[in-house]
Parts: structure tokens; sequence; C-alpha cells
């Protein structure tokens, strides 16, 4: 052999010694953790609860109020009202929520607020006609 | 190859002390998370319009009996359109019965009345205000 091939030689051997005392390490596993906080939003806040009553006229149903919820999915939430009846102007009415509890869905959920007023009220009116507004407030629990 | 491994995983794991922090951190966040509940609340407005009924008028009236003094109510009713000329129901007391004279009279109060004789015949004069 000449020196060229002698160096390769070498070289070659070298190489098969480092690649042997190297091994391999075995598989690992390791976690992937996620904490997910869960959420809930007013995609689009409640609309005005609208009432016209005539006095001492027949029972009024309200113009409903609307209002969209997006949650987690899979997190159940309750949605309340902090009250349920009221007076404004002299004239008493209730106010319901179309679904009390829900469970989120990643999307906007839809829901209403309906109101009536029951019939042969007077109101409080010095006028040919009045208007009043009570301000109620809707609460999401998650 | 080895040594760059190396050199990565040293960049990548934080301090010993800092570990200890976070492990801190994540378990105390674990615990409170799940039993949370965040309320979420939003206004809104309940309006009320109060309009009046439409207008009802009813015509009622009282007149006294000629000589008696007592009050009688003769009517209340509830007017139809107006028409031109407006046409009147009255009522005349005479002699114990009313006696409905129908003609083209505004609403007034009778304040008294009289039977004229003139040549036999009889003749009754009211006199009504408005």
């Amino acid at each position: 052999m000449n020196k060229v091939a002698k160096a390769v030689a070498l070289a070659s051997i070298l190489g098969a010694a480092t690649l042997a005392n190297a091994g391999t390490v075995g598989p690992q596993n390791f976690n992937v953790t996620v904490n997910l906080t869960s959420s809930c939003s007013l995609t689009a806040a409640p609309t005005d609860v609208a009432f016209t009553y005539t006095s001492f006229g027949g029972a009024a149903t309200a113009t409903p109020s609307n209002f969209t919820v997006k949650c987690t999915n899979l997190r159940p939430y309750t949605l309340a009202l902090d009250a349920t009846s009221g007076t404004v102007i002299g004239l008493n009415y209730t106010i319901a929520l179309s679904s009390a509890a829900a469970t989120g869905t990643g999307v906007d959920q839809a829901f209403q607020i309906t109101g009536n007023m029951v019939a042969g009220q007077s109101g409080n009116c010095a006028g040919a006609s009045c208007t009043g507004t009570d301000v109620r407030t809707l609460t999401i629990t998650y | 190859m080895a040594a760059r491994h190396g050199k990565c995983e040293r960049r990548q794991r934080p301090p010993l002390r800092w570990q200890g922090v976070l492990a801190l951190a994540l378990a105390a966040g674990s615990a409170s998370t799940p039993f949370a509940a965040v309320p979420a609340s939003h206004p809104f407005r309940v309006t009320v319009s109060l309009n009046m009924p439409a207008e009802v008028q009813a015509q009622c009236g009282t007149i006294t009996e000629p000589g008696s003094g007592r009050k009688i109510t003769v009517s209340c009713a509830t007017p139809s359109a107006p028409r031109e000329p407006p046409r009147y129901l009255l009522h005349v007391y005479r002699a114990g019965e009313w006696i409905p004279v129908e003609g083209e009279m505004g609403t007034g109060t009778l304040t008294s009345w009289r039977i004229v004789h003139v040549a036999d015949r009889e003749y009754l004069e009211l006199l009504v205000g408005w």
C-alpha cells in the first residue's frame, strides 16, 4: 500500500470504532400538555325588550331581545336575569329567557329574552303617549 | 451532532430556580381553573311605549224635571260621526211622559217650557240654552 491507501484504511477503522461506541438511545416518550382556559362571551349584546301598550288595552307581547353567546366547546354555562319582572311608567311587565342553561359549541348560540304585560293596566302618563325605560342585566356564568 | 443537541437542550431548559416557580404556578393553575365560575354580565333595556286609547266621548246629560227639581239622566251614549247639519233627538217631558221631538237642534239645556193656548190650539214653547 502506498501512503494514501494506508491513510484511508486507518480512517475507516477509526470511523467504525467511533460508530460502534456511539450506539443508539431507545424511543423516549414525552408529554405534550395543553392548558385550555374555557371562555364564554356575548358575541351579540342583547337588544332592547320593547313593549307597546295601550292604556286599559289587551295583553302585550314585547318585541323580544336577541343575543348570541359563544362558549368553548362542551363548556356548560348558565344564563340568568337580575329580575324577571319590573314596572315602567306604572306598567308591570315580566321577562323570561328562552333558555336558562346550555353547553358551548365553539360557535355562536342564539337566545331570546321575551316579555309580556297583562291586560287592563292603566300606566302613568300625563300626555297622549309616554315612554319609559328600565335597565336589566343578563349574566352568563361558566 | 451530539454536541448540537446538547447545546439545544441547555438553551431550552429554564434554570432550576425558575423550574420550581413554573411548576408551582402550573400546579396552582390546574387546581383552580376547573372549578372557577366566571360570570359575564351585560345590561339591556326594557322600553315601554304607552299610548292612550282612542278617545271615546260619550254625551251624557241630565235634565231637571219641570216642577220637581229632581235630576233625571236623560241620555248617555257614544256619539256617531257628526253630520252636517247635526241632528239630535230631543226628549221632552210632558204630563208624565217623555216625548221625543226630532229636529235639527243643538244640544242644550231645557231651561223652561210651557203650553200656550191660542185659538183652541196648544203650542209647546221650549226655551233651550246652549
